[in-house]
């Protein structure tokens, strides 16, 4: 007796529940996505002039539009250098491939024109099996400035940059990246008597603070190997992400927007009060749209 | 021995019983749809321009037992085609903190399961995101197949209805009216 009195109870009670469970019938929400999103090393594909370990992603489209301002040195009269040479670099980057991408610029001074090519096979991830990012980064640039004193061929106007890239996010707040690099150019010209040094070794150190999601601090800079005597670019950039967009505002010793122009035509020393101010604008793009 | 051992396993089986209806409510008595493939479109308009996050992981529910009706979408499944948007997206519903878009409310129209011709319905019910539920109405059409149901909505939000500020681009700015639009085809449970 006290058997089939138990079941029914349990029954019964099965049953009100069911009634109970079918008539709140709200689902239990479950992520379909339950991984963390590999991290994201820097806002954009580069700082004021150096590469970073981000690339445009396949089917997209950066536009990129780097300014440089005179020095701060000229004072009120000039505006702190706003009225001055400005530099301004105009680049189209394509994300060709999952991890490739192929771009092209063009520089006001000097008229340089630069196509670059980034390849990131191995990303830093969120579960840290692989906890580098590693790439390599390469360019071709061609001065098509007019000379009036020299006839050059096409292969003398040319040089070339190398960089094998190597970041790491630490936390999720500091990123640090390596870049040991090799520049090469046909043809330097020297105002006086002094050995010319067509190839520079040199490693350009980059770094990012994120304050939060949508804001960071970064620097890079440029120790030249085996030249005591180079004067080496730094930058410091305040970033900026929001809808799309990264805005760079920046400041830096050297003007040029090309790697291997940053490295051999640098001139002006950030520690001694050389400084231009500067800004970017990098906007990507669906190379087709959905 | 025999009698106790005949009782035991009358208990168990009954046991399992008990536990399978529990554990399987919905199947067993209503009469319900459910599919977790379905579209949604989140469709934003700056001047001369409109971008859709779209995603192809919408949960949903109909229930024609308590003709309730229940969906849920995880917004980080959303994408627009631009990583960096997305990112944008994510941080601006605030995935982290807020990571489901969902409705759940009851059919105010009958649905006749038997005629294969598109119908109008309406439900009315909750629907939540950014972590702010409005009551809100939303029409659709629901089209029978032999073992399916078609059901398409749209209906637009306004942001700032919940606590949603967009990202501005300098002086441009993300219009508060936001399309959703669904189209998913749940299977007969």
């Amino acid at each position: 007796m006290s058997y089939s009195i138990v079941m029914k109870s349990l029954l019964c009670t099965a049953i009100f529940l069911l009634v109970v469970e079918s008539a709140q019938a709200q689902m239990e929400r479950k992520r379909s996505i339950e991984n963390l999103p590999d991290p994201e090393l820097f806002l954009s594909t580069s700082l004021v002039t150096a590469q970073t370990v981000s690339i445009v992603p396949k089917g997209e489209i950066q536009s990129a539009i780097s300014h440089s301002f005179g020095s701060i040195r000229s004072g009120w009269g000039d505006l702190f250098g706003l009225d001055n040479n400005a530099a301004v670099h105009l680049g189209l980057d394509f994300g060709i491939a999952q991890n490739v991408s192929l771009g092209i610029g063009r520089t006001s001074v000097d008229d340089v024109f630069d196509l670059r090519f980034k390849w990131m096979p191995y990303r830093q991830n969120s579960s840290n099996s692989r906890p580098l990012s590693v790439g390599l980064y390469v360019n071709t640039a061609l001065e098509t400035l007019e000379e009036r004193r020299f006839d050059y061929s096409f292969t003398e106007r040319l040089s070339y940059h190398s960089s094998l890239l190597v970041a790491r996010q630490f936390g999720r707040k500091i990123t640090l990246q390596l870049s040991p690099s090799i520049s090469h150019f046909n043809t330097l010209i020297s105002q006086d008597d002094s050995p010319l040094q067509h190839t520079v070794f040199s490693t350009l150190f980059l770094g990012r603070l994120q304050l939060n999601e949508r804001n960071s601090l970064s620097f890079e800079t440029v120790p030249i190997l085996l030249d005591p005597e180079a004067i080496h670019h730094w930058a410091f950039s305040y970033e900026i992400e929001t809808g799309g967009h990264v805005f760079q505002l920046f400041l830096q010793s050297g003007y040029l927007f090309t790697e291997q122009y940053i490295i051999k035509q640098t001139t002006d020393s950030f520690w001694d009060g050389d400084i231009r101010l500067g800004f970017a604008i990098h906007r990507v793009f669906e190379m087709k749209k959905k | 021995m025999k009698v106790q051992k005949t009782i035991k396993s009358s208990i168990s089986r009954n046991l399992s019983l008990i536990l399978a209806l529990v554990s399987f409510p919905i199947p067993l008595l209503a009469q319900s749809y459910y599919a977790e493939n379905g579209t949604a479109n989140f469709t934003s308009s700056v001047p001369l321009y409109e971008f859709t996050g779209t995603s192809k992981q919408l949960t949903g529910l109909i229930n024609f037992n308590d003709l309730s009706v229940d969906f849920y979408l995880d917004l980080e499944t959303l994408d627009s085609g631009i990583k960096k948007r997305d990112k944008d997206m994510r941080l601006t519903l605030e995935t982290k903190k807020f990571p489901f878009a969902e409705f759940y409310g009851s059919l105010l129209d009958s649905v006749d399961l038997t005629n294969l011709n598109p119908q109008k319905i309406r439900t009315r019910g909750n629907f939540s995101i950014h972590g702010v539920t409005r009551e809100i109405v939303v029409e659709g059409e629901i089209t029978v197949e032999q073992t399916a149901l078609h059901l398409t909505a749209n209906w637009e939000i306004r942001l700032d209805d919940f606590n949603i500020v967009p990202p501005s681009l300098l002086i441009v700015k993300v219009d508060q009216i936001q399309k959703v639009s669904i189209d998913i085809r749940l299977d007969k449970q």
